[in-house]
């Protein structure tokens, strides 16, 4: 693969020995074409945290500062047991801390899988307001109802869940969210439980997009 | 032609089957420059899957603290 030096177009002298093509639009309406400076990665964590606790997707390492950028979230959530779980939907936080608020214990930016449903336009919570459903499915003696969203953002929604209208709660729900948001030394992202009660949790399995620059 | 490694960042994150650490490299090559990832796994000693959110961090608290002992042997900085 070849190599280009750009011309100086942006001010920033450094921009060198890029690959793959993207086009940037500098301040004048000049674009160059150079290359996505991102090395993208995805990681797929193993998620449990219990009611009011917090369980860690990823981090970066916060002794060495680097630059990068989160692209997408991916976040699949199920009952841990049939009969005790928290609400997959209205107790699931993603949170996202970047540089200072990482070791400030502040997260940056917070959504619950409840956000992303209305990211989308809040299709599925107000679909499940008029049991609205797709179709249901029975698991054990309990039955769900089923909802899977008609239309996705392209930035992102709540695409699937089950609904448990006895229970008042969402056993399972599968969202994504494209944050597109980057850190200048340090990242850090959790699965937040916003559930009160220490014994009710989701599992979870969350891929992270991300990518550092060269 | 020589080349230069050097790390840029470290993530940790607990995988499915095991805790990882991914090390990005920067490496050199005269004015050429390109990164690279380097993927350090350790197995969780039980499947994550059925167990209480107390024995799952238990699980993964044990096996960060094996990949941190095989890190620190890498020398890295």
């Amino acid at each position: 693969m070849s190599t280009v030096d750009l011309p100086d177009y942006t001010g920033y002298s450094d921009i060198q020995n890029v690959y793959g093509d993207v086009k940037i639009y500098t301040p004048s309406g000049l674009w160059v074409v150079g290359s996505d400076i991102i090395t993208a990665r995805a990681v797929a964590s193993a998620l449990l945290p219990e009611g009011g606790g917090e369980d860690l997707i990823f981090q970066t390492d916060p002794s060495t500062s680097t630059r990068g950028r989160i692209r997408q979230i991916g976040l699949r959530l199920r009952e841990p047991s049939l009969t005790s779980y928290a609400d997959a939907v209205n107790d699931a936080v993603i949170r996202v801390y970047l540089d200072d608020d990482v070791d400030a214990g502040n997260p940056t930016i917070e959504l619950y899988v409840w956000d992303l449903d209305v990211l989308n336009g809040g299709e599925i919570t107000n679909r499940v307001g008029r049991e609205l459903y797709d179709t249901t499915i029975t698991v054990d003696s309990d039955t769900w109802e089923v909802y899977y969203a008609k239309n996705v953002s392209v930035r992102g929604g709540l695409s699937f869940a089950c609904y448990n209208r006895d229970d008042g709660k969402y056993p399972r729900a599968s969202s994504w969210v494209s944050l597109d948001c980057e850190w200048l030394e340090k990242v850090k992202i959790t699965l937040y439980n916003d559930n009160t009660n220490p014994d009710l949790s989701f599992y979870g399995y969350a891929v992270v997009l991300y990518g550092l620059y060269p | 032609m020589a080349s230069t490694r050097e790390v840029v960042a470290i993530v940790r994150y607990p995988g499915r089957k095991g805790y990882v650490a991914e090390i990005w490299l920067r490496i050199r090559q005269g004015n050429r420059t390109r990164m690279a990832v380097d993927r350090v796994i350790e197995p969780y000693d039980q499947p994550l899957e059925g167990l209480d959110p107390k024995t799952v961090r238990r699980v993964k608290e044990r096996a960060l603290r094996r990949l941190e002992k095989r890190l620190g042997e890498l020398e890295l900085r």
